[in-house]
């Protein structure tokens, strides 16, 4: 009998069926800018464009960083965040800061907006998705918002593995990295951890191309990166994972793929 | 049983074979991709010269055996022809004198001794050399005629003394000290050869800080031009501010927001393409991109990187110097004349990408292009000394060419976030 639950322990398999949702689920866009014109009128080019697009958006717009903060605070979740870098008190690396560090949200692309160019180190801890210069072309906001879309899609992809006799599922998305120790394998989530048998190697085979074989026992998810060095990654919640020298080569070309994946690469 | 002195020459050619190669690593740049076809090469070098010296000993068909074992060995490394032949030539003048030294010294015991005493000389040769030379990653040169004429010619005038004495019937002590002399000359070269090589490297250093001086007098002029318009746009000020009060008590909202556009532009500097704070690279690219334009139809840039890189501004200048020069040339022999540049920070990591339109060339990815610059010697050093770079920053590049595109993807590792 113990043989026979191992058995089923080590029967570890990803599936790729979409889980039935709606068809088009709202796309949450926010705008945070002291300029009120300016909100309205990005408010209406990305209602606009994102018409153009076929994509079910809902803009809504905060005057000031604390009002964004506040209602943050109180659950308000967003995809996408066009935010000034200059508003007056609570300024856009603070409310970028309390987004990535106190409320550890890395899902929402955060875009910056300013009026002049020229960037604080301090703005690319908190990876955006990208930076705009005031006044925001449609060109622009279309290439940005296809991006956003993009890295947000397969949502439908999950992971599957057995444990203790049930099938487990787990969204792709929501897994951090893997870590594989003796014949356990550790995967730790955003939220969570959770341990099962299973090959790290066999498993790699199935995972999405956000993930990444760094070390024989180690895969992280790309999103989850906060770091990178030729030697090292620091994950989000500050772990440091090193890449053992076999994988470094092709952790390079991964890394400059993947990255070079998130711009519009047509001349 | 094998007798005692074949033993002798075989083992002791083994430490002639590694000195060589020693020797040519000095001078060639090796490439690890072909390690096996290295060693399969100096395996059949050993194994010829054993034979020849074994046949016949110090003699004409030994020595021209050798020089075409060494002439052979060069071909398996990556560099310009001219320098494989300086190369080889003066390693194996160097490795004759030796041999010569010994045998005029000692001519009877010289047979008894077998090639040691020659080969621990040699050694020594190559110990002084050695310490007097740069490991081969730092050489990027490339010769005029008359330098390699005045290189050449000193191992091949030494090659020929040389071998007049050998058949010339002279002994003794006389011989001996021309042996000695050529050997000094021979280890001069090598130093030359040194110092050639680092007068091109700080020749190629100037070069690139005259470029970055001339753009940072670029930068400054760009600086000066941005301010002046302000200036004269704040001049003007009271001006348009009534000239707008009047536009919108006429609620001619169409024209004042023309107007509006107007003033935008007035303010907005064509020749600052980018602004991103750090004057390395705001200088830099303003330069190369403004002379692009200047060439080209259409130039884009997209950068997005903090004002402070941790990068060494010299590094930085000569990846994207090199590249945008070699983009810049690429598409100006192009219909479409297209030039496209993005730099970006991610998570610790510079990506950076540089695109144009070309004329076909091998169509997918390339390792090494072929040039179409008019000096043939000068191919591909601007894209080694990326490399260089590259490799130090750890980072990764890759071109590809296809559909007349012609793109280079790089990243560095940059961290310190």
């Amino acid at each position: 009998m113990a043989i026979h639950t191992v058995n089923a322990d080590t029967l570890a398999v990803s599936c790729k069926w979409d889980i039935p949702r709606e068809e088009k689920v709202m796309y949450r866009i926010g705008i945070c800018d002291d300029d009120k014109a300016l909100c309205a009128g990005l408010e209406e080019q990305i209602y606009r464009i994102a018409k153009e697009m076929s994509v079910k958006a809902d803009v809504e717009v905060w005057y000031c960083g604390e009002s964004i903060l506040r209602d943050l605070q109180n659950g308000v979740r967003l995809d996408l965040l066009f935010l000034d870098i200059e508003l007056l008190q609570q300024n856009g690396i603070s409310v970028g800061r309390f987004i990535r560090e106190e409320m550890e949200d890395l899902q929402t692309h955060i875009v910056y907006i300013s009026s002049r160019q020229g960037y604080a180190m301090q703005l690319f801890r908190i990876q955006p998705l990208d930076f705009l210069i005031k006044p925001i072309s449609d060109g622009q906001l279309r290439e940005v918002l296809a991006r956003s879309l993009k890295q947000r899609q397969d949502p439908g992809r999950f992971f599957a593995f057995q444990k203790g006799g049930s099938l487990r599922r787990i969204p792709t998305g929501d897994i951090a990295y893997l870590m594989s120790m003796d014949k356990k394998i550790r995967l730790v989530t955003k939220d969570g951890e959770e341990e099962f048998y299973g090959k790290l190697k066999k498993i790699s085979e199935d995972l999405p191309e956000d993930f990444l074989m760094i070390h024989q026992s180690y895969i992280v998810n790309q999103r989850y990166v906060s770091e990178y060095t030729y030697d090292s990654v620091r994950m989000w919640d500050g772990t440091l994972l090193s890449i053992s020298k076999p994988y470094r080569k092709a952790v390079r070309s991964k890394v400059r793929e993947y990255g070079r994946a998130g711009t519009d690469d047509t001349l | 049983m094998i007798p005692y002195n074949v033993i002798q020459t075989l083992i002791i050619n083994i430490l002639r074979v590694f000195l060589v190669r020693q020797m040519m690593e000095l001078f060639l740049s090796g490439d690890d991709t072909e390690g096996r076809k290295t060693q399969l090469g100096f395996l059949a070098y050993y194994l010829v010269t054993a034979a020849a010296y074994a046949a016949f000993g110090v003699s004409l068909f030994y020595e021209v055996c050798n020089y075409l074992g060494m002439a052979g060995l060069t071909t398996l490394y990556r560099c310009p022809w001219k320098r494989r032949l300086w190369t080889s030539l003066a390693i194996f003048s160097t490795d004759l004198a030796c041999f010569l030294a010994v045998y005029f010294a000692y001519p009877q015991k010289s047979l008894a001794f077998g090639p040691a005493i020659p080969t621990l000389l040699f050694l020594i040769c190559v110990t002084v050399i050695s310490h007097i030379s740069d490991p081969a990653d730092g050489r990027e040169d490339s010769l005029d005629k008359r330098q390699l004429c005045i290189l050449l010619s000193i191992p091949a005038a030494s090659i020929l003394i040389l071998c007049v004495l050998l058949y010339g019937g002279l002994e003794g002590t006389e011989a001996l000290l021309i042996c000695a002399a050529t050997l000094m000359v021979n280890l001069c070269v090598f130093y030359l050869y040194h110092l050639m090589a680092e007068n091109y490297k700080n020749l190629r250093e100037n070069d690139l800080y005259r470029q970055q001086t001339y753009a940072y007098q670029n930068q400054l002029e760009v600086i000066m031009e941005s301010q002046g318009r302000m200036k004269a746009l704040r001049h003007d000020m009271k001006n348009h501010i009534l000239a707008l009060q009047a536009l919108l008590q006429k609620r001619d909202w169409e024209e004042a927001d023309r107007y509006l556009s107007d003033m935008q532009d007035f303010m907005s500097n064509p020749a600052e393409y980018v602004a991103t704070g750090d004057d390395t690279v705001d200088s830099l690219l303003n330069y190369k991109l403004q002379r692009a334009k200047e060439v080209l139809n259409e130039v884009e840039a997209k950068i997005s990187i903090p004002e402070k890189l941790m990068l060494h501004s010299f590094d930085l200048n000569v990846v994207l110097g090199n590249l945008l020069d070699n983009a810049v040339e690429a598409a100006r022999q192009t219909g479409e004349k297209r030039l496209k540049v993005s730099l970006k920070l991610e998570k610790g990591v510079l990506f950076l990408c540089v695109q144009n339109s070309c004329r076909g060339i091998a169509e997918g990815k390339v390792g090494r292009l072929e040039s179409t610059k008019a000096d043939p010697s000068a191919h591909g050093i601007g894209l080694e000394n990326v490399r260089k770079i590259v490799e130090k920053y750890h980072g990764d590049m890759e071109l590809s060419c296809e559909n007349h595109r012609m793109q280079v993807d790089a990243i560095l590792y940059v961290k310190e976030m």
